[in-house]
């Protein structure tokens, strides 16, 4: 639907030549399944620029920004409490992309400007994250909380941006590596592809994305959250299982 | 070797894991403690988030006990009566304590619940196991063979509902070791131990049992604990990770093995007054950790229901 309304608005917008740029996108992988020995992965993501017949003006500039789903979290800070540091106050974010990760053929600065931006909300400053107004906090020690959510983002490799990850060939074909961390959050992400031309956004893309666990993983992930009683049960069983065979074993060694 | 574990949801070194399970084992094995009040401050320390590192210890921990219970039970040394009247104890601790550990998850303080605790027991109990040793191996040095004598805790005579353990060669009050249950099974609820540190050393002064069936009975209570404790967990916070107890277990009962074959071999006290300096410097590092300021000051609390 949004891709239909998309392109409705791309034909809208060109004027009245029938030259309209576009630019095509995949990924190496468009599921990436997380099995038993998952220590994250690399997704590769590729395509190119068709001007349709029209005149492009340069520089041309790509970016790729890859979006994982989003989800309130609550950011909590700790302070020193009687001598003891602990959590004290806190800010809900409502809408916060758990995965945010985007990269270009140059810092996004250089040929963007805020106003472009801030429209298509590229980059992490332009993101929304809708705190909770329950809070006594001042605007700018949401700030700071906000910072600190977007800091652990980054060292977990979840959040960034990088000015130079897309390589754009012939003003034709482009490319971007990501590495995808282990500890990554399950669900449906998009990867939205930018075409700016001298600094304007003039053509658009999206593909999709799902990371989710597989097989025995997501066996055991499905079975804790449904069935938390039987799961138990069935631990602990397990666990006295290998205790008595693991006794019986070495007792008949001895 | 990297396993991705799908509870914890971050991938760890399977090999890393045994091993830590496998010295814990070594040294439960040795000094016949359950070793989960190490287990669980080591994958902390690993980065397993703390509920997690809380339930799956305790899953393991049930694994191990079964495993020592065993060869204790084939000697005679299980008082079944008074693991009943303990058990009964730890499963209503548990309750208390699982119901503790949900409530401050959701006020965001576990991670300083956990702490605190772990930094009062392991220090207390600690300090007393270095003082106990030291003062073993003065005695042994000096030559004095002290007597040990069964203190007999006149409480556990006057209060009401008495019971006879036959086994134990006892007659008292069944609210102590039901009391004594309760507060090892809210220990095991929000720390992840099996509370044999504070039960051996409860059950000889407070109760008064030989030391025969202490350290069998005190397994079989611990079982049946840390498996309610399991459920609970599972039930409530979702935090058992059976991919990381079963690592932890097959570390932990070939290291059993080993530490109870070692025991035989080595001096006792000196080891004694090792596990003690072990058990005081993981409380400091603990008690350093909420004292100094720590390097990021935000933490996340994500409410993914997925």
């Amino acid at each position: 639907m949004m891709r239909a309304v998309l392109l409705a608005w791309l034909l809208l917008g060109i004027g009245p030549a029938q030259a309209q740029p576009r630019i095509v996108t995949d990924l190496s992988d468009r599921r990436i399944n997380i099995e038993y020995s998952f220590d994250g992965a690399d997704l590769l993501l590729f395509g190119a620029i068709d001007s349709g017949g029209a005149r492009l003006e340069k520089p041309l500039d790509v970016v790729v920004v890859v979006r994982g789903p989003e989800a309130p979290v609550t950011v909590r800070r700790k302070e020193k409490v009687a001598g003891i540091w602990m959590n004290t106050e806190s800010v809900r974010f409502q809408t916060s992309p758990s995965f945010y990760r985007l990269i270009s053929t140059r810092p996004l600065e250089d040929f963007a400007s805020p106003q472009t931006l801030a429209i298509y909300e590229l980059g992490v400053d332009q993101l929304h994250f809708s705190p909770d107004s329950a809070g006594s906090q001042s605007g700018a020690d949401i700030r700071a909380f906000r910072n600190g959510f977007v800091r652990i983002r980054e060292q977990l490799g979840l959040f960034g941006e990088a000015g130079d990850g897309v390589t754009l060939q012939s003003d034709v074909l482009f490319r971007a590596e990501l590495r995808v961390p282990s500890r990554v959050p399950i669900g449906n992400y998009e990867a939205e592809v930018y075409l700016f031309s001298n600094g304007k956004v003039t053509a658009r893309t999206t593909v999709p994305l799902v990371i989710q666990k597989s097989g025995f993983e997501r066996f055991l992930y499905t079975w804790a959250h449904t069935e938390p009683f039987g799961y138990g049960l069935v631990a602990v069983l397990i666990a006295a299982v290998a205790g008595w065979g693991a006794a019986s074993l070495f007792q008949r060694k001895a | 070797m990297q396993v991705y574990l799908p509870i914890a949801e971050m991938s760890v070194n399977a090999l890393l894991i045994v091993g830590l399970g496998g010295i814990v084992g070594f040294l439960s094995g040795m000094f016949g403690v359950g070793g989960g009040f190490l287990t669980t401050p080591l994958l902390i320390f690993y980065g397993i988030p703390p509920a997690v590192a809380v339930a799956s210890a305790a899953n393991q921990i049930t694994g191990s006990s079964v495993s020592g219970v065993l060869s204790h039970w084939q000697r005679g040394g299980v008082d079944v009566r008074m693991g009943m009247v303990l058990i009964a104890g730890g499963v209503t601790g548990s309750l208390i304590g699982a119901a503790i550990f949900a409530q401050l998850k959701a006020m965001g303080q576990i991670d300083l619940l956990i702490s605190l605790s772990y930094v009062i027991f392991l220090g207390v109990i600690g300090t007393l196991m270095l003082i106990e040793s030291v003062r073993a191996i003065m005695r042994a040095r000096r030559g004095v063979q002290r007597p040990r004598r069964r203190r007999h805790n006149s409480l556990a005579y006057r209060l009401p509902l008495k019971m006879e353990f036959r086994k134990s060669k006892l007659y008292i009050s069944a609210l102590v070791p039901f009391g004594l249950g309760v507060g090892v099974g809210i220990l095991t609820a929000v720390m992840g131990v099996g509370g044999g540190f504070i039960m051996l050393p409860a059950m000889i002064y407070l109760i008064g049992m030989p030391a025969n069936v202490v350290v069998g009975t005190s397994l079989l209570q611990i079982i049946f604990t840390t498996g309610t404790v399991t459920i609970l967990h599972a039930i409530g916070s979702k935090s058992v990770d059976i991919l990381l107890a079963m690592l932890l277990l097959v570390g932990g009962v070939i290291g059993a093995q080993f530490g109870a074959r070692a025991a035989q071999k080595l001096p006792g006290e000196q080891l004694r007054v090792l596990l003690g300096v072990l058990v005081v410097s993981v409380a400091l590092k603990l008690l350093f950790d909420l004292l100094v300021e720590p390097r990021e000051l935000f933490t996340l609390f994500e409410e993914t229901a997925r």
